[in-house]
C-alpha cells in the first residue's frame, strides 16, 4: 500500500471504544499465557496494528501525527497487559526512528507496514543511550566495507523481535570511535541471529533475546544515520515519551485493583497512607504534563529536556508506588500466586529498570546543563 | 583459597576465591570493568577475557553455546573466552587472563 493510500485509510485515529474492543478480544483472553508461559502475542499486536494504534504519531499514516495519542493508546494496553505495553512502544519507536532519519527510502518501505502490524519491530537502543550517557561501551562495533559495513557484538536484550522483524540500533566504527552509525536490522539477515538464555520475573512474552551479530554486512541502505549526529537528540524526547504509556496504564490498573480490594475491605483499607484517589489524583496530573510535553517532542531546549526526564521518572516512581499501594490495599489476597496484584508489581518494576532506569535517569538529572524545574506531580527533584 | 590474576588497564589484580567461583564474579566483585550482564547463562558477551596461552589448554572445553557467542566478539582472539564459563579449580590456581582493549 501506497503511503498516501495509507494515510488516506488511518487518518481518523481509533476511536476508545474500538481499541477496547480489540483489547478485549484479542489480548485479554490470554495475558496469563502471555505472563506465566512466555507466549509472544503475535496475533494481538497485528490487530492492534489492524485498529491503527502503531501509526498515531507519524506523518505518513496520521492525518495529525500525536506522540500524545500514541502514549494514551499504549495506556490503554498497558492496563490490560504491559507486556503488550512494551511490545507498543517497540512497535511505536521504531516507526519514530525511521521519522526522524533522512534515510526516505528506508522509510517509505518500512514504516506503513510497521503502522499497520504487517512488519514488526523493535529498538536495541538501550546500550547505545547508555553508551552515549558514558555508563556503558558501545557493545557493537563495525568496519567499513564495500556498499556498508560489516558488524560484530552482542546486544544483550532487545524485544519484540523474532523472525524477518526489524530494529533500529547504534554500532560504533572500530577505526574511529567517534564516529557512530545508526542501522535498521532485520532478525535473520546473514550474520544475525537471535539467542534466548536468560528468563525474566516478568515479561516473558515480549520476544526479548540477545541479538548476535557475526561480521553481519550492514548495507548502506539500511542506515537510519551516518553519522549518526544529533539523531539521538531528535528521537530522545518522543522515545521517553512514548515509554510513559506503560507506566501510566499499570497504575491504572492498580487503582482499579485497590477499588476492587475496597468491596471487601473498604473498612481497614481506609486507614492506608494514600488511597486510590490519591493515585488517580497523581496520575491525572502526570497525564496533563505529558500530554503538554507530548506536543513538541523534537525541542532541544534544556528545561523541556529535563521537564520529559522528571515526567518519565516521575511516571517510574508512581507505578511502583502504586503496586505497593495495590498489594497493601489487598493484603494477602494479594500476595497469593496468580492473583493480579502479582503481575502488576512484577510489570511495574519493569518501567523503572527499562533503559532510561531511574538510576539512569537521576544521573542525566544531576547534569549541571539540565536546570531544576517544578512538575506537576511531584515536585523538584534533587 | 584459589586465585587468578587479571590484566587490565591498570595493572594486574589478584582474585581470591573458593573452588567454583566463576573469574566473572570474583572480576566483578573486584570493581573490574568485566559486567557480565546475563550473570553466566550465556546470554552476552560481556565478560569476554583473554587466557594467558600458558593456561588455556587447562580450561573447560568451550561449549556450543559459549562459542557461538564468542562468535559475536570483535576482538576475538585463539585463547578468547568467556570468564563467567570459567570456575576457579586447584588445577586453575594462579590462571592469568587479560581484559581485551
Amino acid at each position: 500500500m501506497s503511503e498516501t493510500a495509507f494515510r488516506d485509510a488511518q487518518a481518523a485515529p481509533p476511536s476508545q471504544a474500538g481499541l477496547r474492543a480489540v483489547i478485549d478480544a484479542e489480548l485479554a483472553p490470554i495475558t496469563h499465557e502471555i505472563d506465566h508461559g512466555g507466549l509472544y502475542p503475535a496475533q494481538a499486536m497485528r490487530a492492534l496494528g489492524g485498529a491503527g494504534l502503531y501509526g498515531l504519531h507519524l506523518k505518513a499514516t496520521a492525518a495529525q501525527p500525536s506522540i500524545g495519542a500514541a502514549i494514551d493508546a499504549m495506556a490503554a494496553v498497558s492496563e490490560t497487559c504491559m507486556s503488550a505495553g512494551f511490545c507498543t512502544w517497540c512497535q511505536d519507536a521504531s516507526g519514530w526512528y525511521l521519522e526522524q532519519s533522512d534515510n526516505a527510502a528506508l522509510r517509505a518501505a518500512l514504516q506503513p507496514d510497521l503502522a499497520s502490524g504487517v512488519q514488526m519491530g523493535g529498538t536495541g537502543l538501550s546500550n547505545p543511550m547508555k553508551s552515549l550517557s558514558g555508563i556503558e561501551t558501545f557493545k557493537l562495533r563495525g568496519r567499513r566495507v564495500a556498499g556498508g559495513y560489516e558488524v560484530s557484538g552482542v546486544l544483550p536484550w532487545v524485544s519484540n523481535l523474532g523472525d524477518g522483524h526489524v530494529f533500529g540500533t547504534v554500532f560504533e566504527d572500530a577505526d574511529d570511535s567517534a564516529h557512530r552509525v545508526m542501522a535498521m536490522i532485520r532478525c535473520g539477515q546473514p550474520g544475525v541471529s537471535l539467542k534466548q538464555n536468560a528468563h525474566f520475573v516478568a515479561l516473558e512474552g515480549t520476544g526479548t533475546y540477545s541479538v548476535l551479530f557475526r561480521r553481519a554486512f550492514i548495507a548502506d541502505t539500511q542506515l537510519l544515520a551516518d553519522p549518526l549526529g544529533d539523531m539521538v537528540k531528535r528521537i530522545k524526547a518522543g522515545f521517553i515519551l512514548l515509554q510513559t504509556g506503560m507506566g501510566l496504564g499499570v497504575t491504572q490498573a492498580c487503582i482499579g485493583l485497590m477499588h476492587e480490594a475496597n468491596v471487601t475491605h473498604g473498612r481497614s483499607n481506609k486507614y492506608l497512607p494514600r488511597q486510590a484517589q490519591d493515585f488517580a489524583d497523581d496520575l491525572g496530573a502526570l497525564r496533563q504534563e505529558i500530554a503538554r510535553l507530548a506536543l513538541t517532542p523534537l525541542e532541544q531546549a534544556p528545561e523541556y529536556l529535563r521537564a520529559v526526564l522528571t515526567a518519565r521518572l516521575r511516571v517510574s516512581e508512581l507505578t511502583l508506588e502504586a503496586g505497593q499501594s495495590a498489594l497493601m490495599h489487598f493484603g494477602a489476597r494479594g500476595y497469593i500466586e496468580g492473583s493480579p496484584v502479582n503481575r502488576r508489581i512484577r510489570e511495574g518494576h519493569f518501567v523503572a529498570i527499562i533503559t532510561p532506569s531511574i538510576r539512569h535517569l537521576r544521573q542525566e538529572l544531576s547534569k549541571p546543563e539540565l536546570r531544576p524545574v517544578t512538575v506537576a506531580a511531584g515536585g523538584t527533584v534533587h | 583459597m584459589l586465585h587468578a590474576i587479571v590484566h587490565g588497564p591498570g595493572g594486574d589484580t589478584r582474585l581470591t576465591g573458593q573452588p567454583g567461583d566463576s573469574v566473572m564474579q570474583l572480576a566483578r566483585a573486584a570493581g573490574l570493568p568485566v559486567l557480565g550482564e546475563c550473570n553466566g547463562s550465556l546470554a552476552c558477551a560481556t565478560c569476554h577475557v583473554i587466557v594467558d596461552p600458558a593456561w588455556a589448554d587447562r580450561l573447560p572445553p568451550v561449549s556450543d553455546d559459549e562459542e557461538a557467542m564468542l562468535d559475536s566478539v570483535f576482538d576475538l582472539t585463539p585463547t578468547s573466552r568467556l570468564s563467567c564459563q570459567i570456575p576457579l579449580s586447584d588445577a586453575l590456581d594462579g590462571l592469568r587472563v587479560s581484559l581485551p582493549a
